[in-house]
């Protein structure tokens, strides 16, 4: 499982928070890109979006980033490293997700996460984190037209 | 208000399996229907989609069959005719790669590199898809 979209997200936010617009709605639109998991240069940047998610973001995910929100990921260990389960302490999106979200809640702001209906459904994905919706193109139209900007983070 | 999106499409071709599979295209129309106020704009590898006649026969594998095969310039069509979503397709990226304009779909528009600027000017938000 990718953890690339939420670090584009967080990185996105993170760059939102520098140039000071951080009270602004932001309309994400995130696709599932299969890159590499838990970077370090990403998952640093993920405290830094935390930080800026005082204000009220959406995020629609379509495709394979519907996935991203799945409640039955599960961590593994690192044999090839020698790393058991504990040491590893393997990421996953869903949990990324579950602390954006609670993170956002400490600082006052909120991140309505929705999963595209016919994506979750085709992937059989359709658990989501608490806090996180299923939902359609015309919740993504509803975001756009109520946000002061949006992002959209194609696949390539 | 619906706000005036300008959506540029780069990445064609995600898969050519099943009817969605032009996932903005597909978007597009269900955000259209949903109120939204569209254009689109092909660059790119994606000037392709609007080569009319194009096809993407059904994928059989044993006994199962894909019945419902994509048909990116049927959808391109679609956008132009029943959903009103205007589409450009920028005139250079079709020469690169040699396609000439009479191949296009009906109702397709042309746009140059230099002219995406003053496009751009005219829509609330731009996305790059």
């Amino acid at each position: 499982m990718s953890s690339s979209i939420i670090s584009r997200l967080v990185t996105k936010l993170s760059g939102t928070e520098e140039t000071d617009n951080a009270q602004e709605d932001l309309d994400l639109r995130a696709d599932g890109r299969a890159v590499r998991v838990g970077e370090p240069d990403h998952c640093v940047s993920h405290p830094r979006c935390c930080r800026s998610a005082r204000s009220r973001h959406q995020v629609f995910a379509y495709e394979g980033a519907a996935a991203l929100a799945f409640t039955r990921q599960s961590p593994h260990p690192n044999p090839v490293h020698g790393k058991n389960l504990a040491e590893e302490n393997h990421p996953t999106t869903k949990d990324q997700v579950a602390a954006l979200l609670a993170e956002a809640a400490k600082n006052g702001g909120k991140v309505d996460w929705v999963n595209c209906g016919m994506c979750v459904d085709e992937r059989g994905v359709n658990e989501f984190v608490p806090g996180t919706r299923r939902g359609s193109p015309a919740d993504f139209q509803a975001f756009i037209d109520a946000s002061d900007n949006t992002l959209a983070l194609p696949t390539k | 208000m619906a706000k005036k999106s300008l959506n540029i499409v780069e990445s064609p071709y995600r898969a050519v399996i099943e009817e969605q599979d032009d996932t903005i295209l597909w978007l597009l129309a269900a955000m259209q229907g949903a109120g939204g106020e569209h254009t689109m704009v092909l660059r790119g590898n994606a000037v392709n989609y609007a080569i009319a006649g194009q096809g993407a026969p059904g994928l059989t594998v044993g006994e199962w069959k894909q019945t419902q095969a994509p048909r990116m310039d049927r959808d391109v069509a679609d956008l132009i005719e029943n959903r009103k979503i205007p589409v450009y397709v920028v005139e250079e990226d079709l020469a690169e790669r040699g396609i000439a304009s009479d191949e296009l779909v009906s109702g397709i528009k042309l746009v140059s590199r230099r002219g995406l600027p003053r496009l751009f000017a005219e829509y609330e938000i731009v996305s790059h898809w």
